[in-house]
């Protein structure tokens, strides 16, 4: 995993276009602004989660092919990002695609080698899509170059290859395969998978919609909102009711890719619109949150990554109390929730206020469907970044604070410094982009200026104009957190000089009892129970409680509760999908396994004719 | 609009932003003698709340051998990001001090990184109050966060300004504009600011624990949704914590008081009439607060979503009226 | 100019107790609802009638006032008295969930309004968003709720719907066809509460 530093370094040595030529195939790679904001965002959180898998990759050591996978899962990823011609991307998708998934089934077992299934098989409708909309591209250019593909793609194009590329990024109606696939593979692992490679398929998506793409399609941009902000409130809604904590993690990525999608259909869709400062805002709060959500995600997991390496469990409704036993780590995991919540003023907020921003912007530019759909979209973005809050209070409450619920919680110790250290640089990096953004929003100009063609005002002091030439509104980082410093230390001061200082360490109040049992503390179930009940429309739950028959009413000895979350999409498309899927395989079974030979070579014979009658009729 | 802060800018603004923070207690505790005394009780002094304030602050500590570094923090930073929106938020003078950057959506969210902070405390010290609490509380934030924004983008839309000094000083110059002056009347509504009333005022009572929702009096476990967080909180932080909620129920009567009458100082002179009408406008706010308390019995805990889905539609009415001018 | 301000207040005043409607089950708070709704459109047709200075509308006025406000709201009162019932205990969704699909009807017709509209009338597209989605909320009351009275006060409110958008895109319809309408209406409001009664004394609804 340290290699992936040796590919920055490889990566920094040439320049600006090259060509590896052989006898039967062109690799060709180019650096444009957006390969290159790909490539150091791959590069430099590689780099943290490598520095972070020194000491907690040793657990792996007795099967060390951990560490040649993901050397090439992130190398895969660097040359994705930098390949200039369709043959090179689609092997290096491939690629990636491949070492992901034995990364996926690395720890063995049952649940592993289910969900590494499940993601391949996924993930490989997504390719077989992308590589559909890029034979389409070939056929209308003849070129397997990007750089002929400028302007090219037309609807259909797009639309092949954007649900490919979404099946990748876990949008909603795609996503089943996240949640399992996620949780299950090693920590770092994860943290890439969820802070990186999600991101690739955004890559994809700009890179058609932004550059192949060949102009006008406004109600793509429409739909790419819609999805995105579902996307969104089922994700963070989904999350909620985890348990395990990578799984959480896991649905949380789901909603932050739908935010991601918002904010790039909104873009599109200005685009195509023509207006033009709100492309720009939309599109800045596409690349920060990127940034955003790909530093704070991959803290958050190597966090968990921790808790399961110390505590041997990563359900949280056995964790408890971790905050005394790893205090340094629970500093970490706390900033890290609150920049991936959105809260004020760090980084998490500040790409979230631009796409409100660009949200009120296409709301005052009154076309006639998008002011619906962003006013809609608003809604459901607060609500979703309420649901996140409550989620990820859910979160850090349950597992870092209170009073251990278990053995396992109780024998916590504080991580290594290496570990902590590579969790400690991404979070840092949360505050500084949080407090002070203008010299990455000046950076990040250069991408937006290839992608959009123009560039937003990265001065601190300026407002923002959405759509007149009237200043709007403007959030200020730095100044809100100098001010929340300053109140803070005036507070503190005060309270120092004018009120008591004694402080007295006592049992917590239990009402007059003495309580011991730690299990009646508050359930990660019933945190957000509450939540659930109202919209329980979104879950298709399913919960009982047995009791042992013909005992006393009030005294039980033993009742048993279960619960079963199930995905609506899950339940009910992907299941009656596979069950018909079933059917109609076992119908055909019947008709092509027949002993006879001479049928057998006429099915043969009948698919190639089918073939060419395609060629002929439908690629001509 | 531009900001060109010089040094009466900063003054009057520092001013304002003290006589807020003082006057905090003051309408908490006039509400609550109001109730008092229509239920025929005697009632609290009405400054019984500063008296509260600094004997909390002489107070001992008790800390639970539970608690770790969030109880510690999470009381001073409640506390803070209130004192940060008050330092954003304009009452009776047109600029505040933070007023360059005081987005709206800024402000709905520093009340979120408040309830972040209030549950994590809550959930601190393993108690099961304190988890029921933060439950409870995110439960109202999550209804209630949708029709906040929502009022707070209505109010954008309609004056197409994204700062609050900037909104509430176009309302206020577009209402004298057409009712004094009688000109340029088309950009100013009666229906809005009325529904965005009536919506923030069922959000500020849900979002401050009054009776319908909660009942801020009571300490009885089954009803409890503010007062279940800040149960093991003594001394000073119990102080801040108490503090804290004045303050918000300040910050979300301001802002209907602005939404009711916008009347700000444009320069110095006006400022004493200005202050006079502001606290005449907070005090009939806390009688229909306190009103609305008396009358109302309080709800069961999922009746609530009908009363916030009511706001939502409100602001979401209010919306679709001010996205008409477009 | 600032009348027509008042004038939008009362017909917001009108969305909003539908909305308040869907929001609570309780069926007298309904009625009573209905009663003020109907005092607000009666409002609203007054000012069009100063505006105007017409004496159909002046009529209108008056007979909305009698016939809305007072005559069957009474009646409505009357039956409930006698039924029994004080609240509607299961519906079809929950009520959040029906609030805000009214919202989204609301949006909704907001945008068929926009489409259609053409310029000319009174109070510009504004008055049509609001009837159609009273229409459209009143409608839905219908649908989701399973007592009769709540569907009797769901049929009411698509009335008033009517009326209004009627009244925004004309000056007032003649005096005549006004006074039938609400003679029928009135008329069927009678029959529904016989048919109450009567349902309630057979079969103990």
């Amino acid at each position: 995993m340290s290699a992936a530093f040796f590919t920055v370094l490889s990566i920094y040595g040439f320049k600006n276009e090259l060509i590896i030529q052989s006898s039967f195939i062109n690799f060709s790679f180019k650096f444009d602004a957006l390969s290159l904001f790909f490539v150091i965002f791959i590069s430099s959180i590689s780099i943290f989660i490598s520095i972070f898998s020194i000491k907690y990759g040793e657990k792996y050591d007795k099967k060390p092919s951990l560490f040649i996978y993901s050397f090439f899962f992130v190398m895969s990823m660097i040359i994705l990002a930098i390949s200039n011609d369709m043959l090179t991307f689609l092997i290096f998708w491939e690629l990636m695609s491949i070492f992901s998934f034995l990364l996926v089934i690395y720890e063995g077992g049952e649940e592993s080698r289910k969900a590494g299934f499940l993601y391949f098989l996924m993930t490989h409708i997504g390719t077989i899509l992308i590589t559909a909309g890029f034979i389409m591209l070939y056929l209308k250019t003849s070129s397997f170059s990007f750089d002929y593909y400028k302007g090219a793609a037309g609807i259909m194009i797009l639309a092949a290859a954007i649900t490919g590329f979404s099946i990748k990024a876990g949008i909603m109606p795609f996503h089943t395969w996240l949640p399992y696939a996620h949780p299950v593979a090693p920590a770092n692992i994860s943290a890439i998978m969820s802070g990186i490679m999600v991101n690739m398929a955004i890559y994809g998506i700009l890179k058609f919609l932004f550059v192949f793409s060949s102009g006008s399609a406004p109600f793509l941009g429409i739909i790419l909102l819609v999805l995105g902000a579902l996307s969104a409130l089922l994700g963070i809604m989904y999350a909620m009711a985890q348990k395990d904590i990578k799984k959480l993690l896991a649905f949380s990525t789901i909603e932050n890719m739908g935010i991601i999608f918002m904010g790039i259909g909104i873009s599109y869709w200005a685009k195509a619109e023509n207006f033009k400062s709100i492309e720009y805002f939309a599109m800045l709060a596409v690349l920060l949150h990127i940034i955003n959500h790909g530093l704070s995600k991959s803290s958050l997991f190597m966090g968990s990554g921790l808790i399961d390496k110390y505590t041997h469990t990563r359900n949280m409704e056995k964790l408890g109390g971790l905050s005394k036993k790893m205090r340094q780590l629970s500093i970490l995991f706390l900033i890290g929730i609150m920049s991936i919540s959105a809260m004020p003023p760090l980084n998490g907020f500040l790409s979230e206020w631009y796409l409100y921003i660009s949200l009120i912007g296409s709301v005052f530019t009154g076309n006639l469907y998008m002011v619906y759909f962003s006013i809609i979209a608003i809604a459901l973005l607060s609500l979703s970044g309420a649901a996140a809050g409550a989620a990820f209070t859910k979160l850090f409450g349950i597992t870092f604070l209170g009073k251990p619920r278990t053995v396992h919680a109780e024998n916590a110790i504080e991580p290594n410094i290496i570990e902590r250290i590579g969790i400690a640089i991404p979070v840092f990096l949360c505050i500084y982009i949080g407090i002070y953004p203008y010299q990455i929003i000046s950076n990040l100009n250069a991408v937006i200026f290839y992608l959009t063609g123009g560039t937003v005002n990265s001065n601190p002091f300026s407002a923002v104009h959405i759509i007149s030439a009237r200043p709007f509104s403007l959030y200020a980082p730095a100044l809100i957190a100098i001010a929340l410093a300053a109140v803070l230390l005036i507070v503190f001061f005060y309270l120092k000089l004018f009120s008591s200082d004694k402080k007295r360490i006592f049992e917590t109040w239990a009402c007059g009892l003495d309580e011991k049992n730690s299990k009646a503390q508050y359930s990660g179930g019933g945190f957000s129970s509450s939540i659930m009940k109202v919209f329980s429309s979104f879950y298709s739950s399913v919960s009982e409680i047995n009791f042992e028959k013909d005992v006393k009413k009030y005294f039980r000895s033993k009742s048993v509760y279960t619960e079963e979350i199930n995905d609506i999409f899950e339940k009910y498309i992907y299941i009656p999908a596979e069950k018909l899927y079933l059917k109609v395989s076992e119908i055909f079974n019947k008709a092509a396994n027949s002993q006879n030979i001479n049928v057998s070579l006429g099915y043969l014979f009948l698919s190639l004719i089918v073939c060419f009658i395609i060629y002929i009729f439908i690629i001509r | 609009m531009t900001y060109n802060y010089n040094i009466q800018h900063l003054i009057i603004g520092i001013i304002q932003f003290f006589t807020i923070i003082l006057l905090a207690p003051f309408f908490a505790g006039f509400i609550h003698k109001l109730k008092q005394r229509a239920r025929g009780q005697k009632g609290i002094n009405i400054f019984q709340f500063y008296i509260n304030f600094n004997k909390l602050l002489k107070k001992e500590i008790v800390l639970s051998k539970d608690a770790t570094f969030i109880s510690e923090i999470a009381p001073y930073i409640v506390f803070v990001s209130y004192l940060v929106i008050l330092l954003m938020l304009p009452a009776f003078y047109r600029y505040s001090l933070l007023g360059v950057s005081s987005d709206v959506i800024l402000i709905a969210y520093s009340l979120a990184l408040a309830t972040f902070f209030m549950t994590l405390y809550a959930m601190d010290q393993g108690s099961a109050f304190g988890g029921l609490g933060a439950s409870r509380e995110w439960f109202l934030t999550v209804l209630s966060e949708p029709s906040l924004i929502f009022i707070f983008i209505s109010l954008a839309i309609y004056t197409k300004q994204g700062r609050i000094t900037d909104i509430f000083y176009f309302i206020q110059k577009g209402a004298a504009d057409a009712f004094l002056l009688g000109v340029n009347s088309d950009a100013v509504s009666i229906a809005i600011p009325f529904l965005l009333f009536i919506s923030l005022f069922i959000v500020g009572i849900s979002e401050n624990a009054r009776i319908p929702v909660d009942n801020p009096e009571t300490h009885l476990e089954l009803t409890m949704f503010h007062e279940a967080n800040i149960l093991e909180a003594s001394g000073k932080h119990l102080g801040l914590f108490e503090y804290g909620s004045y303050l918000k129920l300040t910050v979300f009567l301001t802002v209907m008081s602005l939404i009711l009458f916008p009347y700000m100082a444009v320069n110095i002179y006006q400022i004493p009439l200005s202050l006079i009408v502001y606290i005449l406008k907070m005090i009939i706010l806390c009688i229909l607060i306190a009103g609305v308390e008396i009358v109302s019995p309080k709800m069961r805990v999922f009746r609530v979503p009908n009363l916030l889905s009511v706001s939502f539609m409100l602001s979401l009415i209010a919306m679709i009226l001010s996205i008409r001018g477009f | 100019m600032i009348m027509e301000k008042i004038a939008e207040l009362f017909i917001i005043l009108i969305l909003v107790s539908v909305v308040l409607n869907v929001s609570s089950p309780f069926i007298k708070f309904a009625i009573k609802l209905y009663s003020f709704q109907s005092l607000m459109l009666a409002f609203y047709i007054l000012m069009g009638a100063v505006h105007f200075n017409s004496i159909n509308l002046y009529g209108s006025f008056v007979i909305t006032v009698i016939f809305k406000v007072i005559l069957i709201p009474y009646f409505l009162f009357k039956t409930l008295k006698k039924v029994k019932i004080d609240k509607e205990i299961d519906m079809y969704i929950g009520i959040p969930e029906a609030v805000v699909f009214a919202g989204s009807l609301t949006l909704l017709s907001n945008l068929i309004a926009q489409k259609i509209i053409n310029t000319g009338i009174t109070f510009g597209s504004f008055v049509f968003t609001i009837s159609l989605a009273t229409f459209l909320i009143g409608a839905m009351l219908m649908v989701t709720r399973k007592t009769l009275f709540s569907q009797i006060i769901g049929f009411l409110t698509i009335d008033n719907a009517i009326f209004l958008a009627a009244n925004s895109i004309t000056h007032g319809m003649p005096l005549l066809v006004e006074l039938g309408v609400l003679f029928d209406l009135f008329v069927s409001i009678l029959i529904l509460s016989v048919l109450i009664l009567n349902l309630r004394r057979n079969v103990a609804v």
